[in-house]
């Protein structure tokens, strides 16, 4: 290519570093850099409290009007138990993109609790304390109304409830409610929440926001090992701008990873969160 | 202000792309772009209209560069850079420009530091004099010098893969 026996001339070196300029990124860099910048714009700012002793003085009085005076005001709901949302605003990519019916939530509705009884067209839920629909602070179980028109998220869409498994007693689910005369109707519900181990197969769709991933379970082993095998089951994980924890960009085909989500266990999981396992803990 | 720095990725991120390809020495450099543009947008209050964006969003890269240099020395593996040429050209001249574009990205890690930034920067990315100091935090005749002692450095490194000794 270049003559060994006489040296490149300065101008083709120059013209050659020239030459060399890419044309085009990599394929997936756009979409990578393109969706941190909008969830870096969706991260609330923090707030610097710097308070004189006047302006605490009549934030204290202020809420303690709050309180004897019982103002209802409904607050955020999203109190990380079962699990936590890692942002409740902003709305969903997946949906957008693919069309699949993913959360877009509105803060002032969002509940997440345990189903602890199963009624004739509704839920007996247990709220966490801290929850602002648990009556009195202490009053943690509530009825949450199923209705002709609620949701719940199946296998990539939202349909009628009345078409699904449904949520049974213990399943741990998020649901978009709307309050009528005290009552809580469920308008739209994510659930059950399943945590399970998977081996990414194939290549992570990074456009789709798909990831194709075969079940495993623990499996003991001589000595008190434990080992993840594969279950012979595939799985398909969604992720949308909620998804917390590893970025896609980082996984690969292979690699074991724990996924915190929404849906059933063969079908199609929402995911809320997605860990890289690292194995060596495990031996 | 997103949606400027949006706009910065669409005008510049290719000029980002290829300073960090040719600074790392792989193509495996999304995340790296990532940074820079995160950056960028934290740090927007310190752009101040002395620099263009252009050269501005280069200087970031190069702190995210050696940033990623520090923790991850030992985990930099090079990707070859020859996937993405464009196959419409002649075979002869692709197969010569994969292998220009391979021997020169060799010859190029082989030189010092402050000699690779000023390639890319001068050579590879055509800034000005002037951008390039502004970059690079140099004088203007500090990069004059040092681009000129970086060429012959590679011309000589070169000839050195060509004829097989170091």
């Amino acid at each position: 290519m270049f003559d060994s026996d006489e040296q490149i001339s300065e101008a083709d070196l120059i013209k050659h570093l020239r030459d060399m300029k890419l044309t085009a990124m990599n394929p997936t860099t756009d979409d990578l850099v393109l969706t941190a910048l909008h969830q870096e714009r969706d991260k609330k700012p923090r707030r610097k409290f710097n308070l004189s002793a006047f302006q605490s003085a009549v934030a204290v009085i202020v809420a303690v009007t709050v309180v004897v005076g019982g103002i209802g005001y409904e607050t955020h709901v999203n109190h990380g138990e079962p699990f936590s949302t890692n942002n409740a605003t902003g709305v969903s990519t997946l949906s957008n993109q693919t069309g699949v019916s993913t959360p877009n939530w509105n803060s002032s509705t969002l509940l997440q609790g345990q189903v602890i009884g199963v009624g004739n067209g509704h839920l007996v839920v247990k709220l966490p304390p801290s929850s602002h629909y648990s009556r009195n602070g202490n009053q943690t179980n509530r009825d949450m109304q199923i209705a002709k028109d609620t949701l719940m998220w199946t296998n990539g869409r939202l349909v009628s409830y009345s078409q699904t498994n449904e949520l049974h007693q213990g399943d741990y689910f998020t649901a978009v409610v709307k309050i009528q005369n005290g009552d809580i109707i469920a308008e739209k519900i994510y659930g059950p929440v399943i945590q399970i181990y998977g081996r990414v197969t194939g290549e992570v769709d990074i456009p789709n926001h798909r990831i194709k991933v075969e079940t495993m379970v623990w499996e003991l082993g001589k000595g008190g090992t434990k080992q993840l095998v594969s279950n012979g089951n595939d799985v398909t994980i969604l992720l949308d701008s909620h998804t917390s924890g590893t970025s896609m960009s980082k996984l690969n085909s292979g690699q074991l990873i724990q996924i915190e989500g929404f849906g059933s266990k063969d079908k199609k999981i929402l995911a809320t969160d997605i860990s890289l396992i690292n194995m060596q803990r495990y031996h | 202000m997103l949606d400027l720095i949006e706009e910065w990725y669409r005008q510049y991120g290719l000029d980002v792309f290829n300073y960090l390809v040719y600074r790392m020495g792989t193509k495996d450099v999304d995340d790296l772009v990532q940074e820079t543009f995160i950056k960028a947008l934290r740090g927007f209050r310190q752009f101040d209209n002395r620099s263009s964006p252009k050269t501005w969003l280069i200087s970031i890269a190069k702190n995210v560069a050696n940033d990623f240099y520090r923790k991850n020395r030992k985990r930099i593996i090079s990707k070859p850079l020859s996937d993405e040429l464009v196959v419409e050209q002649p075979i002869d001249r692709l197969l010569d420009s994969i292998d220009a574009k391979q021997v020169i990205n060799q010859a190029l890690h082989q030189l010092r530091p402050a000699y690779i930034e000023v390639v890319i920067m001068r050579g590879v990315l055509e800034l000005p004099i002037s951008d390039t100091a502004q970059a690079l935090g140099w004088s203007e005749s500090k990069v004059k010098v040092t681009w000129h002692r970086a060429l012959k450095a590679l011309r000589e490194s070169l000839r050195n893969e060509e004829t097989g000794h170091v």
